[in-house]
């Protein structure tokens, strides 16, 4: 149901992922599932509400979120049992698994990336590939989850400065490009808009299609379902036509890349 | 049906709804006319206010899941206001507090037989409306009283004569000729990204959020926390609007806020309902402490 | 319920028509009154006004027990202040008393602060916000034209072929008053602009003289220097109008355009073009905190009236001099007296004629000797001379220069009592709280920056106990004993009105629709003031050279700091802070450098700097930003994240005693 009306859950578990990112295990006391791709409206009481998308919700909701302002800095002093209300699923989520498929993830958008490698890889595919990049090594996040993922599917990391153990790449996202196997693949990218432009423009220039490209977009939110009007990018909502956008459908919008 | 009723007897009727309802209608409080809950029939006056009274379906701020509706009429409401709730229904009628109020409301709306100060309204829908509950227009000594729900009709009215049509018609086209429409066609395809008007009324723009507040047919609003959420009506001229954590924001200037406004009221509404997002009513205008006016922006855009 | 009243916030002085339930603002729309806001507001006008409904606010009166406070009920909570303000002044003397009025509240509010702490504690330590703000506008005009205040009204801006701002962020802080301005450049009028920063006006000046921060006085003298020149003055007003006028022309002699140029920076010729265009037309000047917050303020204050008569341009339509003021009740707190030299309607207290007055309209003897000013009063509590304080609708620790003394003073006076609609940074220190009535739910008069006094009326039913201030302070005065009748604002108007000239003959019914501008007779108000003479007869020049500010740079504070206000918040915060949408608006303070200045000192646009003063530092974030001059930071001084104040310049203009809080010398480190 499309509410603004936050249902109370509780929080199941709480796992310190790196400094400034945790992982909270909700119960999911809501009638629909979610896809890969969407996101939840979580209400953190006395703070508000933030969207978030979901990584995963196999014994309840699994949401990853990094601390950078208020409501996600008073989520981080949430613990075990500790109530919290929320809304969703919302959005369209990832396009459907048809072939094979690159997601590049960059920062926190590995945890919707996630979402989809695992409900892909549980439904019996293993035609994917992961390129993750990080800032640092310390901030990778999931390590024991891409280390078994990496039993099944191809997975690359790099991070933008090493430290003295880093024996992975060091560069940008982009920096790992040449391990794509397939230009004919779909691709899906997640992160902060600096490195969804570059990766894009990288693409262009291996040849791949725009029509096979898919972005998952980022604008404040409010509503989560196309009503409170903060989330457009031209004509379309992030929230209700989006969060995930085939490229070639937004790209001569100039508000994409701000 | 078509009624008509006696000018002077408009009081007693509304003194007869509100026996039974709360009744809405423009009054005067000092020397400003204003929408507001009327005490009496006498109160009421047949004049455009500066706000419409859009919160009486969408309240200006209100607490998430303790929002309440109940049943109101309002009164001499413009066909501008009123046709700009419709379009708020094609966008917020999925949200069920807007919808519960929304059913709750009757409108009785009142034409315009005289173009007002900054109304362009010729240009859209007109005065007079096709969807209507009650439509009242004024033509002398009567009030014709077209009506599609008749439970609301009182004991003064009479049925409208052929004559008294006649009339309507004629004030209509008097209207139309004070206010000539201005030409639309295509505009939502000749409205651009980089029109540089955008910049030059950032010059002058005191980001108030004025031509929001006052119009009939903005819906954004903000939620937040106050003791519980809330939402609130929100202006896309302000910068807080897209704001991100770590200061990012994809309109960080003034300029790419107002092409957001223009935009989205004369192209992507267009684009996704096939309609501009605008009633003509004027009020942005008139509420603009800078003067910007939509009018001059719609004449001037390119071929 | 609709209420027609006035908006809460700036000097403009918006009306609004708020509809409510008694409980919750429903709607607020602003009038149509052509006079001032013809249907429009500013961004606090629509959404300022959550602050009266918040949760937040004070609801019974609360008593110091040990850290924390427990609620008293107010026949406890008045006798206390009674009995407290009583002891410590039979035991050290009226003067270990002082008294803070605000702007915020209303002219009966203000003019009842005044008279209890003249006629029932017999002290002249009375003050408030003005004289952090205007204090040298009202000695500065007063020996010049006789009356401390804007000569012309808010319509007569249409009236007008050029404007004349300086030291006035007017789109930002009297943002209705800057749409006005604009609205009258779009159609052709001309602009002239005087601002280190590249504020919104800019883009609509003739000229834009960015001048080193301090030499305001520089600029105007050489400005006046160039029109005597020129031969551009009007000799017969000068003749007919004025005196002083050759002790005039020996300062401003010294002031040739080059050597303008060099103390204030800007081009000479640009100095000159100004200087022209404001001779040639028919002016209006504005200006606010850039002029009156110096060392030099009340002189340049004087330097602008001199500027207005030497040009004529003063006392017709479309010309004069515009003091914009901060508060919406700045002006009228003032006119009622809440100013440590000054009786109500501007008598002097050393004046005998004037303090006779209400010495006999009070049947008491009043103090003759002007009382500490409000900066001062910290000081001297800090010496331990005061010994209580009663703070009404202020927040000093947010708004004044050196909190960290403030709060120092405040934990060595005796009894302090705070009076407020939340419980603001200064109510925590206080012994006793006293929660009032906001405008929400008051009766009683504004007076805005025209001099228009207009009728606020409440729309909410007051929280909790809370109580309106006048009667707070009404109770307190009978608990000493003192027979003040009042019943309601109004018969406290009309008081007033029988003692301050300018309020002469004003009743609640006169002003029942439309407010008026004083000096009023009979209910008739003043548009345009010194018309035919001036307040003081005749004009006085009154020159005076420039002197350096009392802080400037040097190899170890070698960029000046400057504050002020932004948008969307106001004064403390109190009120805007908790208004959702202003405050997301501006949720944060940061500090505007250059891009020179970041690139110098290599920082990104928010990074983290520390801004040392020789009074204290700070650490605040980084704007980068063309808005500030090289060589110039600016702040905002609404956080208490980031007090401004903590370091500011407190050196103090020797007439006005208002603190230099916009020149004060810094360094910057990367934290
Ligand atoms: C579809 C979507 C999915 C997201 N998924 C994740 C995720 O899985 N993990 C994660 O760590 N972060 C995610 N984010 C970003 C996350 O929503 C923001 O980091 C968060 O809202 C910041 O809130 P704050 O109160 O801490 O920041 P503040 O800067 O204090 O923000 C104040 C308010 O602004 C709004 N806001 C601020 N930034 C954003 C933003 N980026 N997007 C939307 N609203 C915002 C919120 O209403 C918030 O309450 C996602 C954002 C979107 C749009
Ligand atoms: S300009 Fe001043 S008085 Fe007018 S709405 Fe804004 S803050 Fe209020
Ligand atoms: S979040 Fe409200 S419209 Fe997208």
């Amino acid at each position: 149901m499309k509410s603004m009306v936050p249902v109370n859950t509780r929080i199941i578990d709480v796992f310190e992922e790196t400094n400034d990112v945790k992982s909270f295990l909700l119960e999911n006391n809501l009638d629909e599932d979610p896809l890969p791709g969407q996101f939840y409206e979580i209400y953190v009481r006395g703070a508000g509400e933030i969207p978030i998308s979901i990584a995963s919700w196999r014994d309840g909701l699994l949401f990853s979120v990094k601390r950078v302002g208020y409501v996600t800095e008073r989520l981080h002093g949430m613990k075990k049992g500790d109530i919290l209300g929320i809304r969703g699923p919302f959005g369209n989520g990832f396009p459907e698994h048809r072939r094979h498929t690159v997601l590049i993830a960059g920062g926190i958008g590995l945890p919707p990336a996630r979402s989809y490698i695992e409900y892909w890889l549980s439904k019996g595919s293993r035609n994917m590939q992961l390129l993750y990049g990080a800032r640092t090594p310390s901030d990778i996040v999931y390590r024991r989850i891409l280390q078994e993922w990496s039993n099944y599917i191809d997975v690359h990391i790099t991070v933008d400065k090493g430290d003295k153990e880093w024996k992975g790449n060091v560069g940008v996202v982009t920096t790992i490009f040449h391990r794509i196997k397939d230009r004919e693949s779909d691709f899906i990218i997640i992160g902060p808009e600096i490195m969804m432009k570059f990766s894009v423009m990288e693409l262009k220039k291996l040849g791949v299609s725009e029509d096979n490209i898919y972005l998952s977009m980022e604008r404040k939110m409010k509503c989560g379902f196309g009503i409170c009007g903060h989330c457009n990018i031209g004509r379309y909502y992030v929230c209700k036509d989006g969060p995930v956008f085939k490229y070639s459908l937004i790209k001569d919008i100039p508000e994409v890349f701000h | 049906m078509i009624y008509k009723i006696k000018k002077d007897l408009l009081k007693k009727y509304i003194d007869g709804l509100l026996e039974k309802y709360e009744v809405w209608g423009p009054k005067k409080i000092g020397n400003d006319t204003v929408f507001s809950k009327l005490k009496s029939g006498e109160e009421f006056i047949d004049a455009r206010t500066l706000l419409g009274p859009k919160e009486s379906i969408y309240p200006i701020k209100e607490k998430i899941g303790e929002m309440e509706s109940k049943e109101i009429i309002v009164m001499g409401i413009k066909s501008c206001d009123l046709r700009a709730y419709r379009m708020l229904d094609d966008v917020l009628g999925i949200d069920e507090f807007y919808s519960s109020r929304r059913r709750n409301v009757h409108f009785l709306n009142f034409v315009c037989t005289e173009p007002c100060e900054y109304g362009f309204c010729s240009t859209f829908f007109g005065p007079r409306l096709d969807e209507y509950e009650m439509q009242f227009t004024d033509i002398g000594e009567y009030y014709i009283v077209e009506s599609k729900n008749d439970k609301l009709i009182g004991r003064d009215f009479e049925n409208a004569t052929e004559d008294d049509l006649k009339i309507l018609e004629s004030k209509m086209r008097d209207f139309y000729n004070k206010m000539p429409p201005m030409n639309i066609e295509n505009l939502h395809k000749k409205i651009s990204w980089d029109d540089p008007r955008y910049r030059e009324f950032s010059k002058r723009c005191i980001s108030c959020g004025a031509c929001n507040f006052a119009c009939p047919t903005c819906f954004c609003f903000d939620t937040y926390d106050d003791d519980g959420l809330y939402r609130e009506w929100d202006s896309c001229i302000l910068s807080g609007f897209t704001r991100m954590a770590g200061n990012v924001n994809p309109r960080n200037t003034l300029d790419l806020r107002l092409r957001q406004r223009f935009m989205h009221k004369l192209r992507y509404h267009y684009e996704n309902f096939s309609y501009y997002l605008c009633t003509g009513c004027g009020r942005c205008i008139e509420v603009c402490p800078v003067r910007i006016d939509i009018r001059d922006f719609i004449r001037g855009v390119g071929p | 319920m609709e209420v027609k009243t006035v908006c809460p916030y700036c000097g403009v002085g918006c009306n609004i028509i708020v509809v409510s339930d008694g409980n919750r603002v429903l709607n607020i729309i602003p009038s149509k009154y052509e006079a001032i806001n013809y249907g429009t507001l500013c961004i606090k006008g629509w959404k300022g006004l959550n602050y009266t409904e918040s949760k937040k606010r004070l609801k019974k009166p609360l008593l110091k027990k040990g850290d924390g406070f427990i609620e008293i009920s107010w026949k406890e909570a008045i006798k206390i202040a009674a009995n407290n303000l009583k002891e410590i002044m039979e035991r050290y003397g009226p003067d270990a008393l002082g008294f803070q009025s605000s702007a915020k509240c209303t002219n009966e509010d203000n003019y009842l602060m005044q008279k209890l702490a003249r006629q029932v504690f017999k002290t002249n330590n009375i003050d408030h916000c003005a004289r952090s703000c205007h204090a040298s506008t009202i000695e500065g005009l007063i020996s010049t034209i006789g009356s401390g205040a804007m000569t012309t009204s808010i319509r007569d801006i249409d009236n007008a072929e050029l404007y004349f701002v300086i030291g006035s962020n007017t789109t930002e802080q009297h943002p209705i008053i800057g749409a006005r301005i604009i609205n009258n450049i779009i159609s052709g009028k001309k602009l002239i602009l005087a601002d280190p920063r590249k504020i919104q006006l800019s883009n609509f000046s003739s000229i834009h003289m960015r001048h080193y921060p301090g030499t305001d006085l520089a600029l105007l003298n050489t400005m006046a220097n160039i029109i005597v020149e020129k031969g551009l003055y009007n000799k017969k007003f000068i003749e007919e109008r004025t005196e002083n006028f050759e002790e005039f022309l020996k300062v401003i002699e010294f002031y040739d355009a080059d050597r303008g140029a060099r103390i204030t920076g800007v081009d000479p010729d640009l100095i000159e073009k100004a200087a022209i265009m404001y001779a040639k037309s028919r002016s209006i000047i504005f200006y606010a905190m850039g002029i009156t917050q110096h060392t030099q303020g009340t002189e340049n204050v004087q330097a602008i009236a001199n500027l207005a008569m030497l040009t004529g341009n003063i006392g017709k339509s479309g010309t004069g001099i515009a003091p914009l003021r901060g508060h919406n009740n700045v002006q009228g707190a003032s006119d009622m007296g809440a100013l440590s030299d000054f009786l109500p309607g501007y008598r002097r207290v050393y004046d005998d004629q004037g303090r006779r007055i209400f010495e006999e309209a009070w049947k008491t003897d009043l103090p003759s000797k002007p009382g500490a000013a409000l900066n001062e009063m910290f000081h001297l509590a800090l010496e331990g001379k005061i010994k209580a304080l009663y703070i009404m609708g202020e927040n000093p620790i947010i708004s004044e220069p050196e909190n960290e003394k403030i709060i120092e003073a405040f934990k060595r006076l005796e009894f302090l009592i705070v009076q407020d609609i939340f419980m603001s940074e200064t109510a925590e220190y206080a012994s006793l709280v006293l929660p009032s009535y906001s405008f929400a739910e008051k009766i009683g008069t504004f007076t805005n920056t025209e001099r228009r006094i207009q009728m606020v009326r409440p729309f909410l039913n007051p929280p909790g106990e809370t109580r309106a201030d006048w009667e707070i302070i009404t109770m307190i005065a009978r608990e000493m004993g003192y027979e003040w009748n009042y019943n309601s604002p109004e018969d406290v108007m009309i008081e007033i009105s029988s003692l301050v000239p300018q309020y002469k003959g004003i009743n609640y019914s006169c002003i029942e629709n439309e407010g008026v501008q004083w000096p009023v007779n009979d209910c008739k108000g003043t548009e345009i003031m010194h018309t035919e003479r001036f307040t003081r007869g005749k004009g006085r020049f009154m020159p005076a050279y420039w002197k350096r500010p009392s802080e400037f740079t040097t190899d170890e504070y070698p960029y000046i700091l400057t504050t002020g206000r932004l948008y969307y918040q106001f004064h403390t915060g109190t009120m805007t802070r908790k208004s959702n949408i202003l405050e997301r608006e501006a949720p944060f303070p940061f500090a505007e450098v250059n891009p020179e200045d970041a690139k110098y000192l290599s920082l990104r646009d928010d990074d983290c700097i520390r801004i040392i003063s020789k009074f204290g530092e700070l650490t605040t974030r980084v704007r980068i930003t063309d808005v500030v001059p090289k060589g110039i930071v600016f702040m905002p001084f609404h956080y208490h994240e980031s007090p401004v104040n903590r370091i500011t310049n407190p050196n103090i203009d020797p007439v006005a005693r208002i603190p230099e809080l916009k020149v004060t010398a810094v360094r910057i480190e990367r934290c």
